[in-house]
């Protein structure tokens, strides 16, 4: 029974999904997304937050873009906070918690509301290909368990951790992708059967305490920042009203609990054969791995407003629910804690990255993309930066463009796609800001100007704010020259021994401990000062407001401030950015070349990367082979 | 697809009693029997016993079927050692043809290969089709080229300990405390909830001056390692007439080493290569040194001093009469010039030469005064040994033993990385930019670093490498 043809399909409405339908549907594509819970979309298994270090970047990254995740969490957060905040711009980032519950729900009305984008329930049991005969075989569709055909041109497979998901609490196994949900038993069959490789990964997540049972009296409370900043540059009103999340410790008690019976635990029993987070580790991880630590750090989180559930971050465990009982009684202040839902392990099935090319379509099956934990991502940021690259992705497949290539030194976007396209995934990835060569560059201040032309060129954004963008760039531009040109006094405390008088603003900013404030609050400015103001207050007034104008001159400091180091990077990077213009030719044997290792070339052979950049990213490939490839390609193009 | 087979000399140009050609590639066999006659390699058997020399004529390849008739010169008589793939330097057929040395000979052989169809090999060209088919690695190509490169017998010694990891092991002693700190750094900004890690800068400072100050002492045994493979470079400096010209022909004379004597690249310096000991010596003639000089000659005293700038060791030659009279000599205008100018960072070596010992009777002056008669030949072997003692001052067994010879790349990179790493120690002083900053910078500091160890791949990095070998290796 064929129901109807769309022109993409999106399979899965967990955070990677839900922005990949949009992006289709905002881009014009005719768009289903199949879940097998249309209440349930965007629901957050995990941890009831957005953003942290290097994902808050990409958030903002998603937005710029046209995502929905920074709105969504702005309309919905209970707290916000900027982490690293006594540290440097570049390494800011934001994080909030969310009522997940709110944040689900308003997930649940914009996908249903989207034009363009139908919502169909139902598992999906199996993908529907052509031309399996004649070679590469070409998508065409997705079957329900139904029995149901949706017909498509494209599809997006987003289904997070619900292939074979297994879920562990200690001895206790049960068949599912989360908690209350289904697993998707046949899915992961249908993939194998066209020829994809499947890999176990592993996650965890902690126990839910109720709220009531905790004695807040005795633990350490944390507010959120006041004032607090959105992650969207689109949203307008925001005074949220913000709640506490508290810090409790574990203590030589704890770890004795854990110590003693440690062999009922499925990771260290045995049981669990899928690798998990290092970054991450459970806490029954963290007692084995350092031994010397008398304590670990908890937060306890509200997962909602007026949810009961209290989220308790850093105990994820996968231990039997008698001893978490023990373990979270042992804990000062949760001495008459409740256990609400106990914590457990995940095991899934993902497939490994060197099935995919850089553009998210896979390898195997033409017109078939993924994005998000099947990829052996972790996190709902990561996720939901995948869904978007691949739903622009298939959109341009469709209109015959190529696909979108972000370099490393434009956005996290690109660092993320680049690193699964060139590393081997041995556990589930998340974003570090460390990933990203040029984070003194990728800040969450100047998102807007870093990716304002790629946003104009994908045309997700309604036009109003397309014009906001191009009204701050234009701000960021003037005002930075003008900063060139004004001569202000330094005020004495800033002042050094060789300098005396007035100096340009884009010197003064050079000092340390100096702000942009400072500048323009600076005697003696002149015509350029005026000036400056009067960008500002037209910036204001009629295009972004005050917020905006106040990120914007937060960005021109930062800018200013990073110049010298920027420069210095991009001179130490210098000779390595070209190898990422150097393209293999997709049909090249490496098994021909002798002179690589014969690790390199199962690696290369596996992995296949499209630039010799992306080659010389891979794990295990050294130096010695890059030359080899290097050399062999300059004969392959003829120059002997 | 397969590579054409190229042909080229293999043995130093114009020197030496025998010249070695060397033709490579899946078609040096064809070409081998087109030019040479001798045991296995007539047309009618298929191979040649690999790696066994015969006996034979080489001559002009005869025409082709257009022109059958070309007659046939005999070139030379020749040994041919085939070597069949993989089993050769590059792991292609090839053919060494052995034949009488000197340019006229060893030129017509290899124009008979090129017009028995082989291609002249382009510079590095055999040390590149190597390493294509796995013969060698990276580390090891650039060995071989400094192996090449080197005429000592210390010299390749260091070149053998460098294919050993001498330089790596010193590289790991260097990157491993930075990365440690750098994942230390990385740590503290990703993990910034959990415990506060902070790092005190007093503490980043002390590892990046403990890797810089490494660093230069590799530097500086490292560019010992110059000396051995570019020679050492000694310029004999006086007045004219003082008999410059004269104690390096007897120099020369005395060790019978000359590898080359040619006129200096200015018209004014004489350069000469001897080998002595261990050790190569290029010794530099300069123009003497006077006080009231013309514009041409002020020219040619300008580059004089700059050659002195850049000695290794200086013969300061006076005439021993002159010395006799037991007067404090002064330094040669233009030395005590390039002593002041050098704002004490002139530390070469100078050995004080007394030259016409013969003209004075009983000389009776400073020990540390070297006298020598270039006419009779007295005390050259006296100023050979005083060369020998400075020289052993300079490390270069140290340098060999330890394997650390650098070559120009290695060189420029650690020189950049020290470098840098005193710009960032600079900069944390004045500035304290944050870990980000300091971090981000490390992090490709030790990227450079790791060019040298071979961890990190820059593809100029082959460029240079392979524009370093001669043609025919």
């Amino acid at each position: 029974m064929k129901t109807s043809f769309f022109d993409i399909i999106v399979v899965g409405g967990g955070h990677a999904g839900i922005e990949a339908a949009l992006a289709c549907a905002r881009m014009g594509a005719r768009c289903a997304l199949v879940t097998h819970d249309d209440r349930e979309i965007g629901r957050m298994p995990c941890n009831p937050a957005i953003g942290g270090l290097g994902k808050g970047q990409l958030v903002r990254e998603i937005d710029v873009l046209g995502g929905e995740m920074g709105r969504t969490i702005d309309g919905t957060g209970i707290q916000f906070r900027v982490l690293n905040s006594t540290k440097g711009p570049a390494v800011q980032s934001p994080r909030a918690q969310a009522d997940k519950f709110e944040y689900q729900a308003r997930m649940v009305d914009v996908t249903h509301g989207q034009e363009q984008l139908e919502i169909i329930q139902g598992d999906t049991a199996e993908l529907l290909v052509e031309g399996k005969e004649t070679g590469r075989p070409r998508i065409s569709g997705v079957m329900l368990d139904s029995g149901t055909t949706v017909s498509g041109a494209r599809v997006i497979l987003c289904t997070g951790t619900f292939l074979k998901g297994l879920m562990h609490v200690g001895e206790n196994r049960t068949i599912g992708g989360r908690e209350g949900a289904d697993s998707s038993e046949t899915l992961s069959g249908s993939l194998a059967g066209l020829g994809f490789t499947l890999k176990r990964l592993k996650t965890g997540t902690p126990p839910r305490l109720l709220r009531s049972s905790i004695d807040f009296s005795r633990l350490k409370s944390q507010p959120g920042d006041d004032p607090p900043r959105p992650f969207s540059f689109r949203t307008r009103e925001f005074s949220p009203d913000q709640v506490e999340c508290h810090l409790a410790y574990t203590n030589t008690t704890t770890h004795q609990i854990i110590s003693k019976d440690l062999s009922r635990s499925p990771l260290f029993g045995g049981t669990i054969d899928g690798k998990g987070p290092r970054y991450c580790p459970s806490i029954e991880d963290k007692v084995v791995r350092f031994a010397d630590k008398d304590q670990h750090l908890l937060f306890l989180e509200p997962e909602g407003r007026d949810s009961e559930e209290i989220y308790v971050n850093g105990l994820s465990t996968s231990l039997p629910a008698d001893m978490q009982k023990k373990i979270v009684q042992s804990v000062e202040g949760l001495e008459q804690a409740r256990i609400l839902r106990f914590g457990y392990a995940i095991e899934y099935d993902s497939v490994p990255s060197s099935e995919i090319f850089d553009s998210l379509e896979s390898k195997p099956v033409s017109g078939l993309y993924l994005a998000g934990q099947i990829l052996g991502t972790s996190g709902y940021e990561e996720a939901a930066a995948l869904g978007l690259i691949a739903g622009v992705n298939a959109v341009r497949s469709l209109d015959g463009k190529p696909a979108l290539r972000i370099r490393r030194d434009e956005a996290y976007l690109g660092v993320l796609v680049d690193d699964l396209a060139t590393k081997e995934i041995s556990e589930p990835y998340r974003m570090f800001t460390s990933r990203a060569e040029h984070r003194l560059h990728l800040r969450c201040d100047n998102t807007e100007n870093r990716l304002l032309d790629l946003a104009l060129e994908l045309d997700i954004l309604p036009g109003v704010d397309q014009k906001i963008l191009i009204a701050r760039r234009h701000l960021v531009e003037s005002i930075t020259g003008l900063l060139d040109r004004v001569r202000v006094e330094v005020p004495e405390k800033l002042e050094r021994s060789e300098r005396s008088g007035r100096v340009s603003g884009v010197e003064f900013l050079r000092f340390p401990g100096s702000s942009i404030y400072s500048v323009l609050n600076s005697p003696g400015g002149g015509e350029a000062l005026k000036k400056i103001s009067f960008e500002c207050n037209s910036f204001s007034t009629k295009a972004g407001g005050a917020r905006l104008l106040d990120e914007a001159l937060v960005q021109i400091e930062n800018d200013i401030k990073y110049r010298g180091y920027i420069a210095k990077q991009n001179r130490l990077l210098h000779n390595r950015a070209h190898l990422d213009n150097l393209e293999i030719p997709t049909d090249i044997d490496y098994f021909e070349i002798k002179a690589l290792s014969f690790e390199s070339r199962e690696k290369l052979s596996t992995v296949r990367p499209q630039t010799l950049g992306q080659a010389g990213r891979i794990d295990g490939v050294r130096a010695g082979d890059l030359a080899v490839l290097s050399v062999y390609l300059k004969k392959l193009g003829g120059g002997g | 697809m397969s590579e054409p087979t190229i042909v080229a000399l293999a043995s130093p140009v114009g020197t030496g009693g025998v010249a070695v050609v060397r033709v490579s590639g899946c078609r040096a066999l064809e070409v081998s029997r087109r030019v040479f006659q001798g045991p296995g390699f007539s047309k009618a058997q298929a191979k040649p016993e690999s790696h066994r020399a015969v006996y034979g004529i080489l001559h002009s390849p005869p025409g082709l079927i257009s022109n059958e008739n070309k007659e046939v010169t005999t070139i030379d008589q020749v040994l041919a050692l085939p070597m069949l793939a993989p089993h050769s330097y590059t792991g292609e057929d090839t053919v060494e043809f052995f034949c009488h040395g000197g340019t006229v000979v060893a030129r017509e052989v290899v124009e008979a290969c090129i017009e028995a169809g082989a291609a002249p090999a382009g510079a590095g060209e055999f040390t590149r089709r190597a390493f294509l088919n796995g013969k060698l690695s990276l580390d090891q190509a650039e060995a071989v080229a400094d192996l090449i490169h080197a005429e000592s017998r210390l010299s390749a010694r260091a070149a053998v300990r460098q294919v050993l990891g001498g330089l790596k092991n010193q590289l790991v002693e260097i990157e491993r405390p930075l990365l440690d700190l750098l994942s230390r750094i990385e740590g503290s900004l990703e993990f910034a909830d959990d415990d506060e890690i902070a790092i005190p800068e007093t503490e980043i400072l002390k590892s990046l001056r403990a890797a810089d100050r490494k660093i230069s002492s590799l530097l500086q045994i490292g560019s010992a390692g110059r000396l051995l493979r570019d020679g050492i470079h000694i310029v004999l400096a006086g007045a004219p007439n003082v008999g410059k010209s004269s104690l390096l022909n007897a120099l020369a004379d005395e060790d019978r080493a000359i590898v080359d004597k040619q006129p200096g690249t200015t018209r004014d310096v004489v350069s000469v290569r001897l080998h002595h000991e261990e050790n190569v010596f290029v010794f530099h003639d300069t123009a003497g040194l006077r006080q009231e000089a013309g514009p041409v000659e002020r020219k040619g005293i300008a580059r004089t001093q700059k050659m002195l700038l850049e000695a290794d060791l200086i013969l300061h030659l006076e005439e021993a009469k002159s010395l006799s009279k037991r007067q404090e000599q002064p330094l040669p205008i233009s030395l005590a010039a390039s002593v002041e100018n050098g704002s004490g960072e002139f530390t070469t070596i100078v050995i004080r030469v007394g030259t016409k010992s013969d003209l004075v009777a009983t000389p009776d002056l400073d020990e540390s005064v070297v006298l020598t008669s270039s006419l009779s030949g007295q005390g050259i072997s006296d100023l050979w040994r005083a060369i020998d003692e400075a020289v052993a001052g300079f490390q270069l067994k140290e340098a060999a033993a330890q394997g650390v010879v650098l070559n120009q790349r290695h060189l420029h990179k650690l020189g950049l990385c020290s470098n840098e790493l005193t710009q960032l120690s600079a900069e944390i002083q004045k500035t304290s930019p944050g870990p980000e900053v300091i971090g981000t910078l490390l992090s490709s500091i030790t990227a450079h670093l790791g060019e040298v160890s071979g961890r990190v791949f820059s593809e100029q990095l082959l460029e240079a490498v392979f524009s370093r070998f001669c043609v025919g290796k």
